[in-house]
């Protein structure tokens, strides 16, 4: 039960967490996917249809960089449209878990276990 | 699994999808095997960190044939689209068919057995009224009705609750496999 939850919320935050990941510095999609997979848990192949996905809705731009090892890489990059749906989405996350965190501390202490999650 | 394997079986159920868009795929799967390799795993972790690359073309195709048929709403489109998303729910249904059609004839049975018990005692107890039945013999016929009736109406109930855990439980395995379908949704708002 607990892992449907966890399931639901990765895939809500993933988009989320690829921007906050290109907002400091532009990527490349193994080293994007290697931080999610690192830091929340996300399958590593999750990443291409998303990026693909971000792309065609002009969150993220590409270009050809060269790299150390082998051929040119495709790196990515916010646009001014994705850095708007970062600001807006961390917004949104912060006000969200705020108001979570309070409605659960509010409950005073641990959740019977009865009707958790149904 | 090694990355030639991964790679052919990807492309090879990508057939169908327009070839400058399968290059695409292909070659940003083939660079995460590289960089992969150059951070010292080996191309069996690589793969299976990737996951199932049949289960992943189903998605892109889905994904490809969702996304043409927004941008241009062709008949064609809407086949692409359509076929996409069935194939990628086709799989779960195929599997779950006969489990699903033989747990409705299980319910549709037990329902039956209910609804006769109770039919049963009520017929018990409604004759006796006509009957002129008396004493001892008259008791025991009225208890029979009366405990064929709670058998009926209990199991009848617990049919119900288990049919509600039924559907409960096919509505996260759904939910939990329409990844694609989901993050649309979720994507959906946040670009408003």
């Amino acid at each position: 039960m607990s892992e449907t939850v966890l399931v639901q919320l990765r895939k809500g935050v993933l988009e989320m967490c690829v921007l906050a990941l290109l907002a400091d510095e532009d990527g490349y999609a193994y080293d994007i996917a290697s931080h999610l997979a690192e830091g929340i848990g996300m399958g590593e192949g999750t990443i291409y249809p998303l990026m693909r996905r971000m792309q065609t809705d002009g969150l993220v731009k590409t270009y050809l960089a060269e790299s150390s090892s082998g051929p040119p890489r495709k790196y990515y990059q916010l646009t001014k449209a994705g850095r708007a749906a970062l600001a807006e989405q961390m917004g949104e996350w912060n006000a969200f878990t705020a108001a979570v965190t309070r409605l659960l501390t509010q409950r005073g202490g641990a959740p019977k276990l009865k009707g958790v999650g149904t | 699994m090694t990355r030639s394997e991964f790679l052919d079986t990807l492309r090879r159920r990508l057939s169908g999808v327009p070839a400058e868009d399968v290059d695409d795929v292909i070659a940003d799967y083939d660079a995460h095997f590289a960089d992969g390799v150059a951070a010292g795993r080996s191309e069996a972790e690589i793969a299976s960190a990737l996951g199932d690359p049949i289960r992943l073309a189903r998605e892109l195709r889905a994904e490809a044939g969702f996304r043409r048929w927004e941008t241009e709403r062709t008949p064609a489109n809407f086949r692409a689209a359509l076929f996409g998303l069935i194939a990628l729910l086709a799989v779960d249904f195929i599997l779950l068919l006969p489990v699903l059609v033989s747990l409705c004839f299980a319910v549709l049975i037990a329902g039956i057995v209910a609804l006769s018990l109770c039919l049963a005692g009520i017929v018990l107890i409604v004759n006796l009224f006509g009957s002129d039945l008396q004493g001892l013999h008259g008791l025991t016929r009225t208890m029979g009705g009366v405990s064929l009736l709670g058998f009926g109406i209990g199991g009848g109930a617990l049919l119900l609750l288990l049919l509600d855990w039924l559907v409960r439980a096919l509505g996260h395995f759904a939910r939990l496999h329409y990844t694609l379908l989901n993050q649309a949704d979720l994507a959906g708002p946040a670009r408003a």
